[in-house]
């Protein structure tokens, strides 16, 4: 055993990485927030388009096991995602974009590469296309937020 | 809203550069950890508290050396006192640090600080000198960095250097040597165009070092100094090697195979994980797109990092050999990845061609410019070759003795070949580009070893063609059928037995060319002949060829044989050994070389093993003293059986091999039946041992096929001029029919299968194999049991079991039958089978298929009755003389062909045949009693199916067209009806069926004429009974007229009564004259005539008469076209005897087998 006398050596190690993702890409649906996903970047899916602001938008399509999906990314952390590179997607959030389901960095989302190439994955389903339901449930969801608004509005 | 801009810190470290977005690496994380610990606890790096704390503590001593290490790593300042409190604290045992780096290294090298690295190579400069235990898998870490990918050409050179100072090192780890040429060999080619020719030491000291060690690397270590061929010093080196050293020095270094971990070296540590996680995991067709291209962006992208275009030859040699094949049918096949590769090799090159083209257009000295630019396009041609030739590689140094000592081997072997093969079903183009590249490869690599490196291949693809049979030489060589030069060269040397090998002789200006430039694709600039400095020119001592251990002497036994072969021959010529071979045999055998190969039915290994025991064979048996060839059969095929039996291989006693020659023909073997299919489908019934013994025995037998096997009767008859006509088998005695089986080897075998009951089925499966090899064995079966074996039904069980699993053999692989059409019953088969056994026999020799004809139907007496194919044969054959020999049979009732069932049937479709067989159709079916009893119902059925011409079972698809035809045909088979018919009495039924149809002039006129002259009285009197119930009917409202039948015949309803018309005005007003005469006698006749000369006599009843008559004037028009005869008829004269007693009508018309016997009652009494 050690020694009482000798000068303890305390080491301070880095904390374990406990990173979970909540959720896989076919569970996505419009509008959920605070999601965390572990894909692996498949293509380019366009080039990437300025907003008025002057951002950069990169778009790109993401995939794991279950299914693929749009990811859009703006400015420099999208010019540093490469093809076949293994992201973490931490606190990000699903949106309805140009008719297409996407997937973008939430407010405090983390965006961090992990590695490369050696990930399963599949393309199919691709999540981004809007399947009927969806589009009649997204139709309800906006209603809803416009009923609820108006009100308010009102009332101030 | 969320805003989408992220914030981006980099982790903050001092060893690694990070991107924005990337993590930080845990190794990373935990070196700064400890190292923050050292402030954290208030020490400084300079104390030594902390070392010993260390000796102490031996947690500590763990986190403490690694905070020294990365104090090492990062402080300029202090890392030689980190490291010397390193080596205090540890000694010489740094496994844990080395551990870390090694991980820390392999991950992240690419991301490393320049001035981490720097510290890095210093640490292991350092450790060198102080000797750790270890210190080879830190060195082994950095060399793996020197490769085309990372390239890292600076620290090649530091590492020379390094190696220079410190010798002790490569001799201490004699591996790390190994591994340290092969990195710098594969390397060379990208230092050497780099920093030219400045770094002289570098290379002198690695060849130095490839001297001495090239032997233990493999063939892979000559694949790369040939790489380098274009480099003086080894180019002299590999002259060197294949002149001044010993015969088998190079032939030996090429037959060892490299080991993995040497192939491995020149791809990067990332690049490895990738490679071997693609052809892992990657699915076919939803993966492959994106692994490939992330593949090929990371370390393939040609235009961006020209050098990756050296990393292809590696990472194809690597796939070959290390990779395995997945089981899993989903995911990517090793082989598809290579096609892929070689496609942007392929490429790239294109697209250097085109830019050089349109920029030479454009370039105001287009041939300056060009010849400037080409050195891009040769290295990339270079290195397709590079490629392909790291496909084959494998194919060209394939050495068969290993093979057979080392299954692991030829496992390891095997895959790293299959992709060669595979990827020669890929596609079409690349497919001739690489039998191409093979061809002239073989031919140029190494010009001493050019047969060696054909055999080689050639043995590969026949291996190939056997294991996985996707492919046969005659699809590859399709490839070539325009160029008859290149097909006959690869037919030659890859698709062929290595026939006599010893015809390729090293030339007398033997020059050896080792060469990378042996580019057979024309794709390849014009600028190629400038670079004689590829080619390595050597000449060498044509004494010393060097030779691969057995494989030349085999050939050499092979020449043997073929000699001594030719002296056996002639001793066998004095006497009449069984065993000969005959000339005309062994003129053939060019013929087959080809086929044989084609199959993938292993014939080549059954050759040699065939020879083999033919040899033993008839050496042990013709020295024996007995020289009756049938004791020397039995003794033969007494040991296939045994061996047979138990299965296990033929062993015979070896003597002193004196062998006799090699098989020189198959003749025997049909080949159209060598096809792939067939062959397999073979093997799923017999095993290989079965068939082997097949082809053993058809070898010994084979003798027995071409000679006749009935003994013809000419030399009891030699005064007789036409013998062929006078030769019937039916007066052969007895005897001489045994003695013509003895006469015949092969009846040896079939009489081991009589006499030896408990090994019956053995042979019966011996014989089935060699049926399909040689079909005349069958009926040759089948004359044998007609004479040996007495008793039908055991000859009939014994053919039977003989038939059964060669009729299932032919089935099972049967095409499923279309919807509509049946699927064959085992009997039909059966006598399918029949006829394909005497077809065989009609066309080797008539009279034999003539008396095993006859003999099959008394075999199998109730099967083949009323059988159209046999009959159909039988008649095609057949002469007037032997018809009349088998009519006799017939009537002797020694033969029976024909029975009543559904004979119409067959009537029918020989209505196809020409005349004559016609006829003798006829005569063979009237020679038949039961035609002659019962031809009342028979030919009923008959007659109104011929004259129902519509019905024609045959006619009604093919012929349906032409109805002219149909009759023409009907007329035939009518007119031999008639001669049948003209003998016998008129019954009610047939007399009924005639003038149910309309009148014939060849048929039912002259039937009606004649009975009507010859039975006058039977036959009017039918008529007028059948008359009576047909008017009976005409008068009856209420019933159905389409259902009243006369007999078995349903009269014409709308033209009923114009036949009938027909045919009385044929009989009534032709014969009146005569049938006068023979009724003279009577008055009322003598009274008629006298009044009126026209005055019709008519055999009827007066009633009856006149009820037709009423009939007929209830059709007018009828009446109207008939008038003069009508009115005649209504003026004649009945003459008719007094009524017969007849049946109830009721009677005659329910039933037709009632009707009959009553009818022949009624004949009886009238008799």
């Amino acid at each position: 055993m050690d020694n009482d006398s000798t000068p303890s050596f305390v080491v301070q190690l880095p904390p374990p990485d406990r990173f979970e993702p909540t959720t896989v890409i076919a569970k996505l649906e419009p509008n959920q927030r605070q999601i965390n996903l572990l894909v692996i970047v498949l293509r380019i899916q366009a080039n990437p388009q300025k907003t008025r602001e002057g951002h950069e938008i990169h778009s790109f399509k993401i995939a794991d096991r279950t299914g693929s999906i749009i990811f859009n990314v703006w400015n420099t952390t999208g010019q540093l995602i490469a093809i076949g590179d293994i992201l973490r997607l931490q606190n990000c959030i699903t949106q309805v974009f140009k008719n297409e389901l996407c997937v973008k960095p939430g407010r405090n989302g983390i965006v961090t590469k992990v590695g490369e190439f050696m990930m399963d994955f599949n393309e199919e389903p691709d999540v981004s296309i809007l399947t009927a339901s969806m589009n009649t449930e997204l139709i309800n969801y906006k209603d809803r937020i416009h009923s609820n608004k108006r009100p308010a509005q009102a009332m101030s | 809203m969320a805003t989408n801009n992220i914030k981006l810190i980099s982790p903050d470290s001092k060893l690694l550069q990070y991107t924005q977005i990337e993590l930080k690496d845990p190794t990373d994380a935990y070196l700064e950890s400890c190292f923050a610990a050292i402030q954290q606890n208030r020490y400084t790096i300079e104390s030594n508290t902390l070392v010993q704390i260390g000796q102490t503590n031996k947690k500590s001593k763990d986190h403490i050396s690694h905070a020294l290490l990365y104090g090492i790593l990062t402080d300029i300042n202090n890392k030689a006192k980190c490291f010397q409190d390193l080596i205090a604290l540890n000694g010489t045992n740094l496994s844990s640090i080395i551990g870390t780096l090694e991980t820390l290294i392999m991950k992240n090298w690419r991301r490393i600080y320049d001035n981490v690295r720097q510290q890095l190579i210093w640490f292991l400069r350092e450790t060198l000198a102080a000797n750790i235990d270890g210190i080879d898998r830190l060195y082994y870490v950095f060399l793996r960095q020197i490769n085309p990918h990372e390239q890292c050409l600076d620290l090649c050179e530091t590492i020379i250097e390094l190696l220079l100072i410190h010798p002790l090192f490569l001799k201490t780890y004699p591996e790390m040597k190994l591994l340290t040429i092969y990195t710098f060999l594969s390397i060379f080619p990208i230092y050497i165009r780099r920093k030219s020719q400045q770094q002289q030491r570098q290379i002198d000291f690695i060849i130095n070092l490839t001297r001495e060690n090239i032997h233990c690397l493999g063939r892979d270590g000559i694949r790369v100094l040939i790489q380098l061929g274009h480099v003086r010093e080894i180019d002299a080196f590999l002259k060197h090697l294949s002149l001044n050293t010993s015969n088998d020095y190079l032939p030996k270094i090429l037959s060892l195979e490299t080991e993995p971990k040497y192939l491995a070296l020149p791809l990067s540590f990332d690049l490895e994980r990738h490679l071997q996680f693609l052809l892992d995991n990657c699915r076919i067709n939803s993966q492959e797109k994106y692994y490939f291209e992330w593949f090929q962006s990371q370390y393939l992208n040609f235009k961006q990092h020209p050098d990756s275009i050296y990393l292809c030859s590696h990472i194809i040699r690597y796939v070959c050999v290390v990779c395995r094949n997945q089981l899993n049918p989903q995911k990517i096949t090793r082989w598809t990845f290579i096609s892929w590769l070689l496609t942007q090799l392929y490429n790239y090159q294109q697209t250097l061609h085109q830019t050089l083209i349109s920029a030479s257009q454009t370039a105001m000295n287009a041939a300056a410019f060009l010849s400037s630019s080409s050195p891009q396009l040769i290295q990339i041609n270079e290195q397709i070759i590079q490629c392909r030739l790291a496909i084959y590689y494998d194919w060209f140094l394939f050495d068969i003795n290993n093979l057979q000592q080392m299954t692991n081997e030829f496992d390891t072997q095997l895959n790293s070949t299959i992709v060669g093969y595979h990827l020669l079903t890929i596609s079409y183009h690349q497919a001739k580009q690489m039998l191409l590249f093979l061809l002239y490869t073989s031919e140029n690599l190494i010009v001493s070893l050019k047969s060696f490196l054909q055999q080689n291949i050639a043995r590969l693809f026949m291996e190939l063609f056997q294991r996985i049979p996707i492919l046969n030489s005659q699809q590859l060589l399709q490839m070539f059928t325009h160029d008859r030069d290149t097909y006959q060269r690869l037919l030659t040397t890859f698709f062929s037995l290595p026939m006599s090998t010893t015809a390729i002789s090293p030339d007398n200006d033997d020059i050896m060319i080792i060469n990378d430039d042996i580019s057979p694709n024309a794709a390849m600039p014009a600028t190629d002949d400038e670079v004689p400095s590829d080619i390595m020119i050597m000449s060498s001592n044509t004494a010393a060829t060097p030779r691969f251990s057995d494989d030349e002497d085999d050939d050499d036994d092979y020449e043997n044989r073929l000699s001594s072969h030719k002296s056996l021959d002639q001793d066998y010529d004095d006497d009449d050994d069984v065993l000969m071979i005959s000339d005309e045999t062994k003129t053939s055998t060019d013929i087959y070389n080809t086929n044989i190969i084609r199959s993938n039915f292993p014939f080549d290994r059954f050759r040699s093993y065939i020879n083999e025991h033919i040899q033993q064979l008839s050496l042990s048996y013709s020295a024996s003293t007995n020289r009756n060839k049938s004791s020397l059969l039995i003794q033969i095929c007494k040991q296939i059986a045994s061996t047979l039996s138990d299965k296990r291989l033929l062993t015979f006693q070896t003597q002193a091999i004196d062998p006799a020659g090699p098989i020189t023909s198959y003749a025997m073997i049909k080949f159209e039946k060598t096809s792939e299919k067939f062959q397999s489908r073979l093997l799923t019934t017999f095993d290989e041992q079965t068939i082997v013994n097949g082809l053993l025995c058809l070898w010994l037998l084979r003798d027995s096929f071409p000679n006749r096997l009935l003994p013809s009767l000419r030399i009891s008859q030699t005064n007789k001029t036409n013998s062929m006509l006078e030769n019937n088998f039916r007066e052969i005695p007895q005897q001489k029919l045994k003695r013509s089986i003895k006469q015949l080897s092969i009846c040896v075998l079939f009489r081991l299968i009589k006499d030896d009951i408990p090994n019956q089925d053995v042979y019966i499966k011996l014989i089935q194999s060699m049926y399909f090899f040689q079909p005349e064995i069958a009926y040759i079966f089948l004359y044998y049991l007609s004479i040996d074996i007495d008793d039908v039904k055991m000859a009939a069980d014994i053919f039977e079991k003989f038939a059964k699993d060669i009729i299932k053999l032919s089935t099972d692989h049967r095409k499923t039958a279309m919807p509509p059409a049946k699927i064959p019953t085992y009997d039909q088969d059966f006598i399918d089978f029949i006829l394909e056994i005497l077809t065989h026999c009609e066309q080797d020799d008539t009279e034999t298929f003539l008396y095993l004809f006859s003999y099959m139907y008394r075999l199998y007496s109730k099967k083949f009755l009323n059988n159209f194919k046999l009959i159909r044969l039988l008649l095609h054959t057949i002469n007037q003389f032997e018809l009349e020999q088998f009519m006799l049979d017939i009537l002797k009732h020694r033969l029976q062909l024909f029975n009543s069932h559904k004979l119409y049937s067959i009537v029918d479709q020989t209505l196809l045949f020409s005349q004559i067989e016609q006829e003798d159709f006829w005569k063979l079916l009237g020679a038949h009693d039961f035609v002659q009893n019962d031809y009342e119902q028979l030919f009923t059925n008959i007659i109104e199916h011929l004259l129902n011409q519509s019905k024609s079972v045959i006619g009604e698809q093919r012929l349906a067209k032409s109805i002219h035809y149909t009759t023409y045909r009907n007329t035939i088979a009518l007119a031999n009806v008639y001669d049948i018919l003209k003998t016998k009495i008129p019954t009610y039924g047939l007399i009924c069926c005639l003038f149910a149809h309309e009148l014939t002039k060849h048929f039912s006129e002259k039937l009606c004429l004649l009975w009507h002259e010859k039975h006058h009285d039977i036959f009017w009197r039918y008529l007028e009974r059948i008359l009576q119930k047909w008017i009976q009917r005409e008068n009856d409202q209420t019933k159905q007229k389409i259902d009243y039948k006369i007999g078995t015949i349903k009269m014409a309803n709308e033209n009923g009564l114009k036949f009938i018309l027909q045919h009385l005005q044929i009989l009534l007003e032709n014969n009146s004259i005569h049938i006068q005469e023979n009724k003279i006698d009577q008055d009322d006749l003598h009274d008629q005539l006298t009044i009126d000369e026209n005055l019709m006599n008519i055999p009827l009843s007066v009633s009856t008469i006149k009820s037709l008559i009423d009939c007929i004037h209830k059709n007018e028009q009828l009446y109207m076209e008939n008038k003069t005869f009508i009115d005649r008829l209504e003026n004649g004269n009945s003459v008719v005897p007094p009524p017969l007693p007849t049946a109830p009508a009721a009677a005659t018309t329910t039933t037709t087998t009632s009707a009959s016997i009553k009818r022949r009652k009624l004949d009886n009494n009238k008799s």
